[in-house]
């Protein structure tokens, strides 16, 4: 077991096996060998924590509708909630998310848990929780990125570029139709 | 307002007012009043029309920027912010897919001028397979604006290496755009379907500094070299500023070489020759060789003297698909005679595509003598019977278990 320790000081006993997903801890533990020192990770809270060192047989991704995807198997669907697309958009600062355990487990969190799990994962170096599902188009088989469109949507971001900068997209997507 | 609109009006409003009702009011509001009267009371009525509308616009302006302000206060708090520009690039990265990569880039980079900007300036996300699509079918200003559009993707990409694929329509590319020329120092690999060799003779002049796979294509370069009057300069394509070539596949049906590389510096070689002389030719000098398909059909042009090689010491895996016509029946193991392959692990051997595929002992035996480190023999549609090939494995090093496959 490994004892880690969160910016908010809460103290976890956690098998060695599910730390080392993380790149930077395995590199910790075996820079100091056998110890009962505490591991300090002063960039990640507990309630993050929680969601990363959930016990695995191998969740990879998060999706924008917050699933956990196996890589195991395809894509768990939620039955209980709806996409978030169909969402309305008063709800999409606090906005929900599934996420689907391998263990079939829904927890839910909202989009700042989600963005704050991205960046866990990226200081903690686990790549594989590095979701790029949530830009790309479920409904596609090829799973390309979403239309710019419902990126703004799903984030809240907004069009803002100049008649100049519209023109140049446009003449762009021409040319990418007839190359 | 149109009549076409007023109608379009009314017909959307009946659902708030009766127009029965309404002609029945300003019937009995007209009931003592003149022609003139009448159509001072539209003209009254139209100005009102024009002033509401007015309102309404205002109205509508203030709602829509009231919008905007929403959309925009939502978007500073958006958590999407809180990635870092690194981290938001990786993610990028890891959501363009090498099949769908120039519509996910353009997606990507047309949601906002934040990430328009970061997309543009990460050259890393612009390094996926891109073709150049030369057509003879487009206009003058469709074809500058497919090379604009093409540069402007393959800048991006600047300083790193791109992979690039050409795709034409027949005769019409004796040369690239001078413009995309310029680009080809940062190209990673190059693959054709089908090429001109006068079109290779012209792109082997520029400098490929980054080109570490060059793969020709199925393009049976078969010129008729032998008669003189023929012969062209430009029927010879030589690259020779390829420093890190590594990798080639071409295919020389001639009985004479027109495409030259730097041979020696080859791992990775995909070669389909009709005549095993020019095969052999290209071996003999391809001295750091670990890797082979051979494809031949073990016709020799030079056939009154034994062409020997130097000894291929990197060679690990060798695959001989064997073809060739009825003319060649039987031949297809000569090519093995030559061939010395001391570090030589893993054979294939295919007949697939031979009208004879007899084996020969001799052959074979001759060619283990000069390879006698195989581990894995891998024979397809040979015709060896089951004393051949006990014969055919009894000096091969299997290793434990034994990898051996035959398709028979």
């Amino acid at each position: 077991m490994v004892l880690l320790v969160t910016s908010d000081n809460e103290q976890f006993q956690t098998e060695k096996d599910i730390v080392e997903r993380s790149v930077l801890i395995k590199n910790m533990l075996e820079d100091v060998g056998e110890s009962d020192q505490p591991i300090p990770l002063p960039n990640v809270s507990s309630s993050v924590l929680k969601k990363v060192t959930q016990p695995s047989t191998g969740p990879t991704e998060i999706d924008v509708r917050g699933r956990y995807l196996s890589t195991a198997s395809t894509t768990v669907e939620s039955p209980s909630r709806p996409p978030i697309l169909e969402q309305s958009q008063d709800e999409t600062r606090k906005r929900t998310t599934d996420i689907s355990e391998w263990d079939q487990k829904f927890i839910t969190v909202d989009q700042e848990m989600l963005f704050e799990i991205i960046l866990a994962a990226n200081y903690l170096d686990i790549k594989s929780l590095l979701c790029r599902r949530w830009l790309q188009d479920g409904s596609q088989h090829d799973q390309g990125a979403r239309p710019p469109e419902e990126i703004r949507k799903l984030f809240n971001i907004v069009n803002d570029f100049t008649p100049e900068e519209e023109a140049q997209i446009k003449k762009e997507n021409e040319w990418a139709e007839d190359r | 307002m149109s009549s076409e609109q007023d109608t379009s009006t009314y017909r959307n409003n009946r659902a708030l007012f009766s127009m029965r009702g309404v002609v029945l009011e300003q019937r009995e509001r007209t009931r003592k009043s003149s022609k003139a009267d009448i159509e001072r009371f539209t003209e009254e009525s139209e100005f009102k029309i024009i002033s509401l509308e007015s309102q309404i616009d205002t109205l509508i302006e203030l709602r829509d920027r009231e919008h905007a302000y929403v959309a925009a206060l939502r978007h500073l708090i958006s958590p999407i912010h809180t990635l870092p520009v690194e981290l938001l690039a990786e993610i990028f990265d890891l959501t363009i897919r090498d099949y769908t990569h120039v519509q996910d880039a353009h997606r990507i980079s047309q949601v906002c001028s934040d990430w328009r900007q970061l997309v543009h300036g990460t050259p890393r996300l612009w390094t996926r397979p891109i073709q150049i699509h030369l057509q003879k079918r487009r206009t003058d200003d469709r074809e500058q604006a497919y090379l604009d559009g093409l540069m402007a993707w393959l800048t991006r990409s600047a300083p790193l290496a791109v992979p690039v694929s050409v795709l034409a329509d027949a005769d019409i590319y004796h040369h690239m755009p001078e413009q995309i020329l310029r680009t080809a120092p940062r190209w990673r690999s190059l693959h054709f379907d089908d090429v001109e060799i006068s079109f290779l003779s012209h792109l082997a002049e520029a400098r490929l500094d980054n080109l570490e796979e060059l793969d020709l294509g199925e393009r049976n370069f078969n010129l008729d070299l032998h008669d003189a009057d023929d012969f062209e300069k430009d029927d010879l394509a030589s690259f020779t500023t390829v420093p890190r070539l590594q990798k080639l596949r071409m295919h020389n049906y001639s009985d004479t070489l027109s495409i030259f590389v730097p041979w020696a510096q080859l791992t990775n070689l995909i070669l389909g020759a009709h005549c095993s002389n020019i095969a052999l030719d290209i071996l003999a000098q391809c001295t750091n060789l670990s890797q082979a398909t051979v494809s031949t059909t073990g016709r020799f042009s030079r056939p009154e003297a034994k062409q020997s090689i130097p000894a291929l010491n990197h060679l690990r895996v060798l695959t001989l698909p064997f073809f060739g016509s009825a003319e060649n029946a039987g031949k297809a193991m000569l090519f093995l005679d030559h061939l010395p392959t001391p570090a030589l692990q893993k054979l294939t051997l295919d007949f697939g595509d031979t009208v004879d595929p007899r084996w020969s002992e001799p052959h074979f035996i001759s060619f283990q003598q000069q390879a006698p480190n195989i581990t894995c023999l891998e024979l397809q549609y040979s015709e060896l019977t089951s004393a051949e090939l006990i014969i055919a494995i009894r000096h091969v090093s299997f290793p434990h278990p034994p990898e051996a496959s035959l398709l028979l």
